[in-house]
């Protein structure tokens, strides 16, 4: 097949995925926390309302497109763009199925990491672009929030690697495929990364950055429109990346125990989806009922405690994942 | 760093005040026990409105250029027209003083040409959250003045009502506390709970918000039928639905990191600011005044006034939060021991009051309440003062801001759960 028609197919297929995935997380987010609160949520729009999206989109679509007086216009413009494109991007990485990945390259886990870190980049941007203190207060805040929470999230993915012995995500769930999920030995560095996914996607509750009844609407305050929602959609990607992340580096990808990974076929995909639906709901669950870290509490927790302790727990995994493979052969 | 305490006496700068402002702050302040709060020298560029209490930096941390930060009215945790200008080291307080007046419509003024029956319905528009206990203040400071007997039946419905709405103001307020501090969940638990106290009052009074209910001498409605059923049928689940909130508001580590510690009040100035209610109690000190000063058939209901000792946020809020247990104690001897008769006294149609003054306290949902009546002898009073016990805590919360973190002061100020129609009245 010829090579760009290739590309082209595949940019299609991750920019489906991602708005998929997207819109049917906002909707989920919507149902789930409405039962969670004893609400009934949206109910009118198509079955289940299940098409409130599209007037939503309709109206972020048609509403007015304002710069705020005095804002820096080339930033503000641009800092959406900035958050939107390394979500996307990071879809390319994920393995949905045996040849189903994007980009199948032996880097995979640093470079889905790599552009996630570039998110609170724009975050960043957007709040400094603003000219508003509580954008400026969230963007800030959202700086700490990353250099506090990058680390114990890149020290949490070492054991995975490590079992696997390869940083290729296809083989990492092939590796598990034909082990055992990684949650097992690791399960530490399973929460860990967890607790982190909550932090890189301003969930609660580490939803510093947009607190709402702090900040108003912290960093993203002064935007409407499509700008908001791309901001928006990317929060929700965001979401699936780091939910799919998890689910392939710990509990099995688009695998399932007792099954031959190359019959999965076209319930591979599906696999992945729905494990990392459940990560997800998890996800929603703790952010519908739990208060929110303040800022400084929160560096503590990341300073003080997430990263000596993973610190530990890398060094002894290694330790003992060595000690295991000279005592039982290195196959174990 | 002690965030939300005060700040030691070596963080402080002395105080340098001129002299006819010295002389002021000491008539003010005497008797209290830390005047060394007081330093209003701003750092140079910035200006701060005089008099508001500021801490210095703090040498010994890293300190950068101030900012003032504009919080309200339109900001979504003020709880109503509250603004606040804070001036910001980072995310830390360095001093804020609160702007009222955003919701003010003259009701103390209005009050002069109205009725002594209207007086209910202008006052609810003040404490538009718990309007049963502020009408009965009213209807107090006028049964004072004209000296009307109120039939027994009357006084045990005011007291029954008022605890429906004081239920219902606690859970406008604990929900809305979890907000501040980002859980969302109880706040829409407590909302579903608090619906079915509107719906007793709906059906006793004809209204949700506005209820109109206590008037000079009696009350509005009887006891009806379905109220009872429904206020019984609470009572059977009331306790163990009680215990699920607590379960998950103030079970949840998030918010006792929140809340504890948080915005700590001594009893000293609980008692200097003029606090009362919940604010008072979480201080530690024992007043209530449906006990103290028992009025209607208050002296005939075994409850506890609940207090606590620390005077933080946590404390506040776990503070209220018994007293709705207290509340439907006193509504389940309402229930079973309400004595038959007339809700009406014998009245004239247009009450003409004797010529004085007379004062009507309550304990209403937020504090104490009182209604100050100056009458000259005609159908209207010459003037009214109503006590708004949340302007007190206002000026509590002031002096609390300086040295907190930005999070901390929303959930600090939500703790005095401000009523922005009384304080503005």
């Amino acid at each position: 097949m010829n090579v760009w028609l290739q590309a082209l197919l595949w940019m299609l297929f991750v920019v489906t995925i991602m708005m998929v995935s997207g819109a049917s997380i906002i909707y989920m987010l919507r149902k789930v926390l409405a039962a969670a609160h004893l609400r009934i949520g949206p109910n009118t729009l198509g079955p289940a309302g299940i098409l409130q999206l599209v007037p939503d989109v309709i109206k972020l679509l048609t509403k007015e497109d304002r710069h705020p007086n005095f804002s820096d216009k080339g930033l503000y413009c641009l800092a959406p763009i900035i958050i939107f494109v390394p979500m996307l991007t990071a879809f390319a990485f994920i393995p949905f199925g045996p040849t189903m990945v994007a980009a199948n390259v032996n880097m995979g886990v640093m470079m889905i990491l790599a552009f996630l870190t570039l998110v609170p980049l724009g975050v960043f941007a957007a709040g400094w672009a603003s000219h508003n203190k509580y954008a400026l207060i969230g963007a800030v805040r959202s700086v700490g929030a990353a250099i506090t929470f990058e680390i114990p999230l890149l020290l949490s993915v070492l054991p995975p690697i490590m079992l696997a012995g390869s940083m290729n995500l296809s083989e990492i769930v092939l590796a598990q495929a034909n082990g055992f999920w990684f949650v097992i030995p690791a399960l530490p560095s399973a929460v860990i990364f967890l607790i982190c996914a909550q932090m890189e996607t301003n969930q609660a509750p580490f939803d510093m950055t947009e607190a709402e009844s702090e900040l108003v609407a912290g960093f993203s305050t002064e935007y409407s429109a499509m700008r908001f929602g791309f901001i928006f959609l990317a929060e929700f990607a965001g979401n699936f990346v780091m939910a799919a992340l998890a689910v392939t580096l710990f509990f099995g990808g688009w695998t399932l125990p007792g099954i031959d990974p190359h019959s999965m076929g076209i319930f591979a995909p599906m696999v992945l989806i729905i494990k990392s639906y459940i990560i997800i709901f998890l996800f929603m669950m703790v952010r519908g009922n739990f208060s929110r870290y303040r800022v400084d509490k929160m560096a503590a927790l990341g300073w003080k405690r997430l990263i000596p302790f993973t610190l530990i727990w890398v060094l002894v995994f290694a330790i003992g994942l060595r000690a295991v493979q000279t005592l039982f052969g290195a196959g174990a | 760093m002690g965030i939300g305490k005060k700040p030691s006496e070596a963080l402080l700068t002395p105080v340098v005040p001129c002299e006819d402002e010295a002389s002021l702050q000491e008539d003010m302040l005497e008797g209290y026990t830390n005047p060394g709060w007081l330093s209003p020298q701003p750092p140079a560029g910035i200006v701060v409105p005089r008099n508001t209490r500021r801490i210095a930096d703090d040498p010994l941390q890293l300190s950068t250029d101030h900012y003032l930060l504009n919080v309200g009215p339109q900001h979504p945790s003020t709880h109503g027209a509250l603004r606040v200008i804070l001036e910001m080291d980072g995310e830390r307080i360095m001093s804020g003083e609160a702007h009222v007046g955003q919701l003010h419509r003259g009701i103390e003024k209005l009050a002069e040409h109205r009725r002594y029956h209207q007086l209910a319905t202008l006052v609810d528009r003040a404490d538009y959250v718990s309007g049963i206990t502020v009408e009965t203040a009213a209807a107090l400071a006028t049964e004072q003045l004209a000296e009307i007997e109120v039939p027994p039946r009357a006084q045990w419905l005011r007291c029954l009502m008022a605890e429906v709405n004081r239920i219902a103001s606690h859970y406008m307020w604990i929900g809305p506390m979890g907000l501040d501090s980002g859980a969302m969940g109880i706040f829409l638990y407590m909302q579903k709970d608090r619906e079915l106290f509107i719906d007793v009052l709906e059906e006793m009074t004809g209204q949700r918000l506005m209820f109109n209910y206590v008037r000079p001498g009696r009350v509005t409605g009887d006891l009806t039928p379905r109220a009872e059923k429904l206020l019984r049928d609470y009572l059977k689940i009331g306790i163990e639905r009680m215990e699920e909130h607590w379960d998950s508001l103030f079970e949840s580590e998030l918010f006792q990191i929140r809340t504890k510690g948080i915005g700590v009040l001594s009893a000293d100035d609980a008692l200097n600011y003029g606090a009362t209610g919940h604010v008072l109690r979480a201080s530690g000190i024992d007043f209530d005044v449906r006990r103290d000063r028992p009025y209607d058939a208050y002296d005939q209901f075994d409850f506890d006034v609940m207090t606590r000792t620390g005077g933080d946020v946590f404390d506040r809020v776990t503070c209220r939060f018994d007293e709705i247990r207290q509340s439907l104690r006193i509504i389940e001897q309402c229930l079973d021991g309400m004595p038959p008769g007339d809700i009406k006294a014998k009245m004239p149609k247009v009450l003409r009051v004797p010529e004085g003054e007379a004062c009507g306290i309550v304990e209403s949902a937020r504090g104490e309440v009182g209604i100050h009546l100056y009458s000259d002898g005609s159908d209207k009073p010459v003037r009214m003062r109503y006590r708004p016990p949340t302007l007190y805590s206002l000026g509590i919360a002031e002096i609390l801001l300086p040295n907190m973190m930005f999070a901390d002061a929303i959930v600090g100020m939500g703790s005095f759960d401000f009523c922005f129609g009384e304080v503005d009245r």
